[in-house]
């Protein structure tokens, strides 16, 4: 059997949820991740640090009114990033 | 959540998990754009009726302007204090059915001042928010918008049988079968989710 390599960066459970989340939308807000996860604020802004530092994710931030708000949206990178990995799973479960 | 490596099987769990739990809430908080339009329109309608049935006066049926007037603002309001929390692709299809219907929806009275013959208007935006309603209903495969929908586009082509004030009541049950009860039925699915 021929096992694939797993990437690191999404072989963590926080940063796999943002990223399939962010997979399901064209973009989320911060607290809507943060909603769906459960997460502390911290932790969220950390792992969305390194997601944006690997280029798999875009963030940008902005005012909504008077609202600071944090938008998060994948990028082709991190979609092929999830794709591989979830190939890479498949060879470990034999799917 | 802690960050922590999971095995293969709880990988793939989670991100099933994820992804059905944000498609879940995904359409969340649509139903008070339809409970705005809804009120002030079926709000409105009533004005018309009373005001046109007690005076007999047509020029009270520059009260359907108050439509849009209010509407507009209250809409601007709740966005901006309604944060936006993701956007989908079918959200924004959602978005511009309606832009579109609305812009529409507002030329109609103010194109037909012009004419020289009376214009079905009333059937005319029956019939154009009701083809809102169904489509938002279709798109978001929720069952009770495309059935107002398609009863409402009906009754907007009954109101072109019927003359003078009926044609408001007529307008009036459009506006609740159409906004109002399916609003209220979303709103209901909104809150046990």
């Amino acid at each position: 059997m021929n096992f694939k390599e797993l990437d690191p960066l999404l072989h963590s459970e926080l940063r796999l949820s943002i990223i399939s989340i962010l997979i399901s939308v064209e973009s989320a807000d911060f607290n809507f991740i943060k909603e769906t996860t459960g997460a502390t604020n911290g932790n969220i802004s950390v792992q969305i640090e390194k997601l944006k530092t690997a280029g798999y994710i875009d963030v940008e931030k902005r005012f909504r009114g008077k609202m600071p708000q944090t938008v998060c949206k994948i990028t082709p990178k991190g979609v092929t990033a999830l794709e591989q990995y979830v190939e890479a799973l498949k060879s470990y479960i034999d799917l | 959540m802690e960050e922590k490596s999971l095995n293969s099987k709880e990988s793939l769990e989670l991100i099933a998990h994820m992804i059905q739990s944000t498609r879940s809430k995904l359409e969340k908080g649509g139903s008070i754009y339809f409970l705005i339009w809804g009120y002030i329109s079926f709000i409105t309608t009533i004005a018309v009726y009373a005001a046109l049935t007690l005076s007999g006066n047509p020029h009270y049926n520059w009260l359907w302007f108050a439509i849009p007037v209010i509407g507009v603002p209250t809409m601007a309001f709740f966005q901006r204090r309604t944060p936006e929390k993701n956007t989908t692709f079918l959200g924004r299809i959602i978005g511009y059915v309606w832009l579109v219907i609305g812009i529409v929806v507002m030329f109609v009275p103010v194109v037909s001042i012009f004419l020289d013959f009376r214009f079905p208007i009333l059937a005319v935006i029956g019939i154009l928010l009701s083809i809102g309603v169904t489509l938002t209903g279709l798109i978001i495969e929720f069952k009770t918008f495309w059935i107002a929908g398609l009863i409402c586009i009906a009754l907007s082509f009954c109101t072109l049988f019927v003359k003078g004030m009926d044609q408001i009541i007529i307008y009036g049950i459009i506006i609740i079968v159409s906004m109002i009860i399916p609003g209220h039925i979303l709103k209901r699915k909104e809150s046990r989710q």
